[in-house]
């Protein structure tokens, strides 16, 4: 009884095996990626590992990571990207691809330590290893640094003359970066409603909160001159007058806050766009 | 069929496309492919297979299949006009095959979601043309054509409420059929009016025309907006009036010739 059922397990084990792997192969894999059927890629490579090993897991592998960062799964891609040995052609390519991915999850410590184990890097290489190098200073604010790289890479003829350009651009537009006053804008609100908000270039908003406290201001006047300062309404009127007015303080300082997090954040979209380009462009 | 086999048959049916030299064996292959994309659901992916596939270079045999999966496709995937044009086009592929009548049927439904009664009575009487026993054909032809003559609804025009909401507030309502809705933005608007005017009259001035221009404009932007929400959805109701017993009839009507 019990070798019957191992015989129907083996069987089983090898019926399922053999109608999975068959497929399960570099060229076939090519020809999803080149078709941009990048599920498939996962379906194919999903629970290949134990059947696999060599040249054909490494290409396996990195389709698998290539299909993740397609669809936009960047962790898993990540994790099949690290898959490849170092001594595999593809190692390098991965390691760019997997640093990237780990640039645009904002784990910039762990995309230095994929570049750092790019091997034997070739011109070209070499080239986009300063590119992301250079892109991962200007994401920490070491605009100066990367600056200095850039300006390196341009004594030299390169391929990506449009994107180091950009860089240094986003470089010069760091360096230039005023970051603004919070105290100067909140003492600009306490003296006139809104001119802090204008001051954190909120022009609109500025204007809406000065008609707005105008116009709470001039209720609280009226009815303190009608009613008298102890009546309800008075009270009423004043009382909303001093939370708006407060509020336009709070809210200029914070105007500051949300000016700065705004240039910050398009200048991260940008970079980590731009130092992209020239890794599709070679990793065609 | 679990869905992770039917992500294996998906891939068998793509290496199969992918090792075969031969066009009839990968034009079958993507089929197989765009049926079982479909199993899963996803609709959009087996049309863009569907689309690599030539239609004229394709084998008489397997044309009719080609272009009943191609409008069914659409029609899951709640493209409508993509549905009609491909039926449309395809249509003499199908004719006295065993697809002719549920690609007919499929093409009315889409033509009933798109209020294209041409098409609807078109391809409706197709379907029913193909009944052999006569009496009922008639029978039935009757009773489709005694739904389809009814006059298609007049639907509101959601800016003509959103404009009669503007000069004055919960007309825009009333025109789309919501009296009480109409009448009570109406009432919120007075009050408002009636106490800022009482403000205004007493001497406050600022206070009055202040608190009441801001609560007005509030009212007042917001009535606009309920105005025409109601009238999109008394459109909606009179269109799903109009179309759901004709498409009840057309999907239970060859149950008739059981």
């Amino acid at each position: 009884m019990i070798r019957k059922r191992i015989t129907l397990i083996y069987i089983l084990l090898l019926w399922f095996v053999g109608s999975h792997a068959q497929y399960v192969q570099a060229d076939f894999a090519q020809h999803l990626s080149d078709n941009r059927y990048y599920q498939e890629i996962i379906d194919l490579t999903d629970g290949m590992s134990f059947q696999i090993s060599g040249a054909k897991a490494d290409s396996l592998n990195f389709y698998r990571g290539w299909a993740f960062f397609n669809l936009q799964r960047v962790p898993e891609g990540i994790v099949s990207f690290r898959k490849i040995p170092a001594h595999s052609k593809l190692f390098n390519r991965s390691m760019f691809l997997s640093a990237w991915s780990s640039v645009y999850l904002g784990h910039h410590d762990d995309a230095r330590h994929d570049l750092s184990l790019i091997v034997s890097p070739d011109k070209i290489e070499k080239e986009l290893l300063a590119i992301q190098y250079s892109g991962l200073h200007l994401l920490n604010l070491k605009a100066d640094s990367a600056l200095l790289l850039l300006n390196t890479m341009s004594n030299q003829a390169s391929v990506y003359d449009d994107q180091i350009d950009l860089l240094k651009t986003y470089s010069l537009e760091t360096l230039n970066f005023k970051p603004k006053s919070m105290a100067i804008a909140g003492l600009l609100s306490a003296v006139i409603p809104g001119t802090g908000k204008v001051y954190a270039g909120e022009k609109g908003a500025g204007i809406g909160s000065l008609l707005l406290l105008a116009g709470m201001g001039g209720m609280a006047v009226e009815n303190i001159l009608k009613s008298g300062i102890t009546s309800w309404n008075s009270i009423m009127f004043t009382g909303l007058f001093s939370l708006f007015y407060l509020g336009n303080v709070y809210g200029s300082i914070i105007s500051i806050k949300t000016y700065r997090e705004r240039f910050y954040e398009s200048k991260e979209q940008a970079i980590v766009a731009t130092i992209l380009i020239p890794l599709r462009d070679y990793y065609r | 069929m679990k869905q992770g086999r039917y992500s294996d048959a998906n891939l068998a049916y793509e290496y199969v496309a992918f090792k075969s030299t031969e066009q009839s064996v990968i034009t079958l292959a993507k089929l197989g492919r765009a049926q079982v994309l479909k199993k899963m659901h996803a609709y959009d992916r087996g049309l863009k297979i569907l689309g690599t596939i030539n239609l004229i270079s394709t084998a008489d045999s397997v044309r009719p299949a080609l272009v009943y999966e191609m409008v069914l496709l659409s029609f899951l995937n709640k493209d409508y006009q993509e549905s009609l044009s491909r039926g449309q086009m395809g249509l003499s592929l199908i004719s006295d095959t065993e697809y002719e009548d549920p690609v007919s049927l499929l093409l009315a439904l889409a033509a009933l979601e798109e209020l294209d009664l041409m098409n609807v009575n078109y391809f409706g009487s197709r379907y029913l043309s193909n009944i052999s026993n006569q009496d009922l054909r008639d029978k039935l032809q009757n009773q489709f054509n005694s739904l389809i003559s009814k006059e298609l609804p007049k639907l509101k025009d959601p800016e003509k409420a959103r404009k009669w909401s503007t000069i004055i507030p919960g007309s825009g309502q009333i025109y789309a059929g919501s009296i009480g809705d109409g009448l009570y933005n109406f009432g919120l608007h007075a009050v408002v009016l009636g106490i800022s005017g009482w403000a205004f009259l007493s001497g406050y001035y600022v206070s009055g025309w202040l608190s009441g221009a801001t609560v007005l404009q509030k009212l007042h932007s917001g009535g606009q907006l309920r105005a025409v929400d109601m009238c999109e959805k008394k459109n909606r109701l009179l269109i799903q009036e109009y179309a759901q017993p004709i498409q009840e009839f057309l999907i239970s009507a060859k149950n008739q010739t059981k």
